[in-house]
């Protein structure tokens, strides 16, 4: 069967440390035919493996009949524009998370990529990640009967030295950024509501600035979640942890029947601590740095464009954990306790 | 200033049985008697007489008083005591109304007493260590505390009752700016009580406290005393993770981690504290016993929405 042609548009950290090596791994499925960058070396560095061209600027790759679906790895606010455009085109898309800035942006997204009809993936790769699957294998089981209590914290290390969240990186621009809400949280809200698949019904939060360095980009959030089902969710992630914190992802679920725990410190078999931290090489694939999880989300993708069917995550998952992670923004700025849904 | 302390216990509560339990020596501490229902046994262990309580405080030689009796009955044995001019170590609540804590004040105010602040996690090795660590200029500014209580289903009443103390206790004791915002989110989530709180705090210098309160352990996670805590505090410059169940306090640096194995029983460390007070050591538990009566009033009332 031939091969699905891709583009990359964004060159950066999430697509080396992640897309790029998911293709590598997906060789006998996909092939890299251009990438785009508005870092002129960083779309050449990534094309350079694979032989594929490369540009700065991402329209002329949707020109190519040779290319069937392109992999968006930009900032949430250039998403909108480059998802319509590669609809248009008629391209497949994976999108990074978080989808957009908007629920009216993600809206356009949704539209356009309906109106092609073509596929439209957000990238949450959580959903692809062995932990998480295997919980929710075990619910979809009724191993703990009905879901009554969860939390999922996500304790970030920070770098050293500090450049995310910092000036040097868009991150750390007020005017662009979305802070650790859109980059981490809206993980954590995806899962709170995939899990317990139920609709959100209140949020209330509190958000920060906790990195030396930060000129005012939220960093921390907490949130707490009210479902429809009387289940109740949160959340602390924070960027703040030093290296080789060993309480990074800390899920925890428990429901009438028992309870399902995936906690960082539990799961990790071997831990080695050096100068600059520690990692985890016993149990690498429980953990979430790791490649297996956005292979198998590239894979999604392209099982969904060969059999002609929906992707197994829809784009109105993604909106509704956007929707969540808004209002826990707004709570937060609000003080007020948001409804969403029948309850607003 | 040196000497033997004569300690007198009311009630037969965890932290009086383990206070005989360790037996002596405990340092210039000597327990001297014990008074309140059920506590024969207790004295017999100890090798003390049982008295009334009425008797236990009037004795001018007792110097501190250690009141682990039912919740109910804490805050007139604390009045008491104070009134008659001991130092008294309790565990929260202390009072379950604005009335008993005013009545508390007004005794020590009049008999010269002192109150000590009796929560465990604070007292116990791990806690105890922590507070230090989290304080200490190495750890540069606190920027969050999460602090989760959980405890087996099979538990009655309200939450907020059961465990809510404790965690207040700590965290008023690690927080050091005052708490602005309040937030709850709860239910009765496994029975008929609420027995599920997640708790939002904002303190005036931004510090944002997460608190999860839940007796949502199912058998196959068994718990005792006050069940699973686990405690992450984040500093400008260094974080602490703190599990009193577990054996040890880690201190996590950008070079590494320290781990301290813990040592003794939070009685112990509250009898120390009650040798510091009586060598001068100033103490406030009144005022953060108000403090944390006062803060759970308000989650109290946030908990009402739902």
């Amino acid at each position: 069967m031939d091969r699905i042609g891709l583009g990359l548009i964004g060159c950066g950290g999430i697509a080396r440390s992640a897309h790029l090596p998911a293709m590598g791994q997906l060789v006998d499925r996909v092939v890299l035919r251009a990438t785009a960058d508005i870092d002129a070396a960083a779309a050449a560095a990534a094309a350079a493996p694979w032989g594929a061209d490369h540009a700065t600027d991402y329209r002329a790759m949707l020109e190519r009949p040779d290319i069937q679906a392109v992999v968006i790895a930009t900032p949430e606010y250039l998403h909108a524009d480059q998802v319509e455009a590669a609809a248009a085109a008629g391209k497949h898309v994976l999108c990074e998370k978080p989808m957009a800035r908007t629920l009216a942006e993600a809206d356009r997204m949704i539209a356009a990529c309906a109106a092609a009809g073509v596929q439209l993936l957000v990238g949450h790769s959580r959903r692809f990640t062995r932990r998480y699957m295997e919980i929710r294998a075990a619910i979809d089981r009724g191993d703990i009967g009905d879901i009554r209590l969860m939390r999922e914290n996500e304790r970030r290390m920070r770098a050293v030295p500090q450049v995310w969240w910092t000036p040097k990186h868009w991150t750390g621009n007020p005017q662009v950024s979305g802070g650790a809400p859109m980059m981490n949280a809206i993980h954590e809200a995806d899962l709170l509501r995939w899990f317990t698949g139920a609709q959100a019904r209140t949020v209330q939060a509190e958000i920060n600035v906790t990195i030396e360095g930060n000129v005012g980009v939220t960093d921390f959030i907490s949130f707490t979640v009210g479902f429809d089902n009387g289940a109740i969710g949160s959340a602390e992630v924070l960027n703040c942890a030093p290296p080789g914190y060993p309480a990074f992802h800390m899920m925890e679920l428990y429901g009438t029947a028992g309870a399902i725990r995936a906690r960082d410190h539990e799961l990790v078999g071997l831990t080695r601590y050096g100068n600059v931290g520690a990692d985890y090489p016993g149990t690498f694939d429980m953990l979430l740095h790791n490649l297996p999880a956005y292979a198998r989300e590239l894979a999604e993708l392209v099982g969904a464009i060969r059999e002609g069917r929906p992707v197994v995550m829809p784009p109105s998952e993604a909106r509704a954990a956007l929707e969540l992670t808004l209002a826990a923004v707004r709570s937060a700025q609000t003080g007020e306790v948001v409804r969403l849904g029948a309850g607003a | 200033m040196s000497g033997v302390i004569r300690l007198g216990v009311i009630g037969a509560g965890a932290h009086a049985t383990e206070l005989v339990a360790h037996g002596a020596p405990l340092g210039r501490i000597a327990l001297a008697a014990v008074a309140g229902q059920g506590t024969e046994a207790l004295a017999g262990r100890a090798g003390v007489p049982v008295v009334d309580v009425d008797t236990l405080v009037g004795d001018p030689g007792l110097r501190a008083v250690l009141v682990d009796a039912p919740v109910a009955e804490r805050a007139a044995l604390v009045a008491g005591a104070l009134r008659a001019g001991k130092i008294v170590v309790c565990p929260p609540p202390v009072a379950l109304d604005a009335a008993a804590l005013d009545a508390i004040a007004a005794a020590a105010q009049a008999g010269g007493g002192r109150l000590l602040c009796g929560g465990e996690i604070a007292h116990g090795e791990p806690g105890r260590r922590g507070l230090a660590a989290m304080t200490a200029p190495e750890f540069g500014p606190l920027r969050s505390l999460y602090l989760a209580i959980r405890q087996p289903r099979c538990g009655e009443g309200d939450v907020l009752d059961a465990i809510g103390w404790e965690a207040l206790d700590f965290v008023l004791a690690a927080v050091p700016g005052k708490i602005e915002k309040v937030r709850v989110n709860a239910g009765a989530q496994f029975g008929a009580a609420r027995d599920t709180a997640v708790i939002l705090l904002r303190s005036a210098d931004d510090v944002v406290v997460t608190i999860e309160l839940s007796r949502c352990l199912p058998a196959s996670l068994p718990a005792t005393g006050l069940g699973e805590v686990e405690i992450d505090v984040m500093g400008a410059l260094q974080a602490l993770r703190i599990t009193p169940q577990s054996t040890a306090v880690r201190v996590h640096r950008d070079g590494g981690t320290d781990l301290a194995p813990w040592l003794d029983a939070p009685v112990l460390a509250m009898l120390r504290a009650v040798v510091a007070a009586c060598d001068g050591q100033a103490t406030d538990g009144i005022g953060r016993t108000r403090a944390v009566f006062d803060l759970m009033e308000r989650i109290r009332k946030e908990a009402v929405l739902f």
